[in-house]
């Protein structure tokens, strides 16, 4: 007896799985493809740790710009030294305080920063060598105390042009005492990306004459002086006064007067002497009194011994009084409001 | 699959290859799986890593702007740890901020250490006075990552923690 066909199973397509070519291809192209998924998501998680990384230098660049623009409205004189932006003078903070500081700037291979504590990423950081802080009545200034210390400021400088300091005019054109500060964020392995601000210095408008002395030649200076001597500065004129330099051996005390009655601006007699203040010597506030701030009266330094009055405009109808003494790196007496 | 090729449909999988091809796939999933935890762990540290000092920098931000010193505290235990402004600190000018868990999304149970001063402080006007550093490290792993707030500005960097040293080149 024949055994019942099986119509279906006559129909159905012969059995077969995949052969082992189909499956090798398969594998491969499988393969390929998850290969490039891996890539394009590595790419992507690269991309977006960079943009994180490259945000927070940035937000850290906006903080260390804040850090330094307070320090820098402390200061009586800025210079640039090496690369570096020095501030001279600076208060530390304290209205009663006497004394002063010099704070640097710079911005140095990461290599001479990392120590056993930390290691930074560089390729620069931005340094800052200065005094340190304390807190005084809830208030942070700087502490007399303690030597200078540094600190970094802020990591990921690059290596090409990090750290450029210009002097620039204001709004008005008339002042030098804004610098514009460039740091270049290194964002990764992506090019360098400046990032440029403005640090205004609270420095008189015509002490930047003091700082290009060759570009703003200051004539009529004889052997008791400079009185009365007028140049231009920013397209404005201003009088610079030298009082007698031979009594202050060593030194150049120079008189200038800001404002020089214009609207908005403090009128101000700010002497600047040239040298550190001499050992011994004293401020005192008139002629017959030993002590005391001689700001807005009379004033007089004492070295050795002998009291010389400095400050008062005798050649001008209105008396002018001195409201601050500031020698190299030494802020003495500073306006009290 | 092999069978059908051969022409020796029918057939099934002898035990023997079924379970060679279990175990096979248990030793890949094992190692996938280790490798998995290892990356999630990673991912949690350095996830509450940069938690941390986001909060700090907003910390900072707010202490820049106020006249008052904003103290941060570290406080709780295990996955339940958290930082948010010191109350018994008045004024606080970090009292505004809302506090945060160290490690808000994961999907393991990963526990951050705190290692270090669980009190800090940003003086008025954003001034450090002492450096701060947090590490932190998972429970079970080798792995740990440090959060620095440097004198005087405050600058926080992030860095893996290795043999006492803050390496801020490998993360920061």
């Amino acid at each position: 007896m024949r055994p019942p066909i099986n119509h279906a199973s006559r129909h159905r397509p012969p059995a077969s799985g995949f052969t082992l070519v189909e499956l090798l291809v398969t594998v491969l192209i499988g393969g390929f493809v998850s290969l490039g998924l891996t890539a394009m998501l590595q790419a992507e998680f690269r991309s977006s740790s960079s943009i994180l990384r490259f945000q927070r230098s940035s937000r850290h660049a906006d903080q260390a710009r804040r850090f330094m623009e307070v320090e820098a409205a402390r200061a009586s004189r800025v210079e640039l030294d090496d690369g570096a932006l020095v501030l001279h003078g600076v208060h530390p903070g304290e209205p009663a305080a006497t004394s002063s500081y010099t704070i640097r700037y710079s911005a140095i291979p990461v290599e001479e920063m990392n120590t056993i504590d930390s290691s930074f990423r560089g390729p620069y950081v931005l340094l800052r060598d200065g005094p340190i802080y304390m807190v005084n009545n809830g208030v942070p200034e700087l502490d007399p105390d303690y030597d200078p210390v540094s600190g970094v400021l802020l990591d990921g400088l690059a290596a090409e042009s990090p750290f450029l300091v210009e002097e620039v005019a204001d709004a008005s054109g008339s002042t030098l005492g804004v610098f514009s500060l460039t740091l270049n964020l290194q964002g990764g392995a992506e090019a360098a990306i400046p990032q440029t601000f403005l640090i205004g210095v609270a420095t008189s408008p015509a002490f930047a004459v003091l700082q290009q002395p060759k570009e703003n030649f200051i004539s009529n200076c004889g052997t008791v002086g400079c009185r009365n001597t007028t140049i231009t500065v920013g397209g404005g004129s201003r009088t610079i006064q030298e009082w007698d330099t031979r009594r202050l051996t060593g030194s150049s005390p120079r008189v200038i007067q800001s404002g020089q009655g214009t609207a908005g601006i403090p009128d101000q007699v700010i002497i600047y002497f040239n040298s550190p203040r001499p050992d011994g010597t004293a401020i005192r506030r008139g002629s017959g009194t030993n002590s005391g701030s001689c700001i807005r009266t009379e004033c007089r330094i004492v070295i050795g011994g002998v009291s010389y009055q400095v400050q008062r405009d005798t050649s001008s109808n209105a008396a002018r009084w001195v409201d601050t003494l500031v020698f190299l790196d030494d802020v003495v007496a500073v306006p009290a409001n | 699959m092999v069978h059908a090729m051969n022409g020796r449909s029918g057939r099934g999988f002898a035990l023997p290859e079924l379970m060679i091809t279990v175990v096979i796939l248990g030793i890949l999933a094992g190692v996938g799986t280790v490798g998995m935890l290892a990356s999630v762990r990673v991912w949690g540290l350095r996830n509450a890593a940069v938690e941390l000092a986001g909060y700090l920098d907003n910390a900072q931000a707010l202490a820049a702007a106020s006249t008052d010193a904003c103290v941060v505290e570290i406080s709780g235990t295990g996955s339940d740890q958290q930082i948010g402004p010191a109350a018994a600190i008045d004024p606080n000018s970090c009292a505004g901020l809302a506090p945060a868990r160290l490690l808000p999304t994961s999907p393991l149970p990963i526990i951050i250490e705190v290692v270090g001063d669980t009190l800090f402080t940003i003086e008025a006007g954003g001034i450090v006075i002492r450096t701060f550093t947090a590490v932190l490290a998972v429970e079970g792993s080798d792995q740990q990552m440090c959060v620095q707030i440097f004198t005087p500005s405050a600058l926080v960097s992030i860095g893996i923690f290795a043999s006492q040293n803050c390496d801020h080149a490998a993360s920061n």
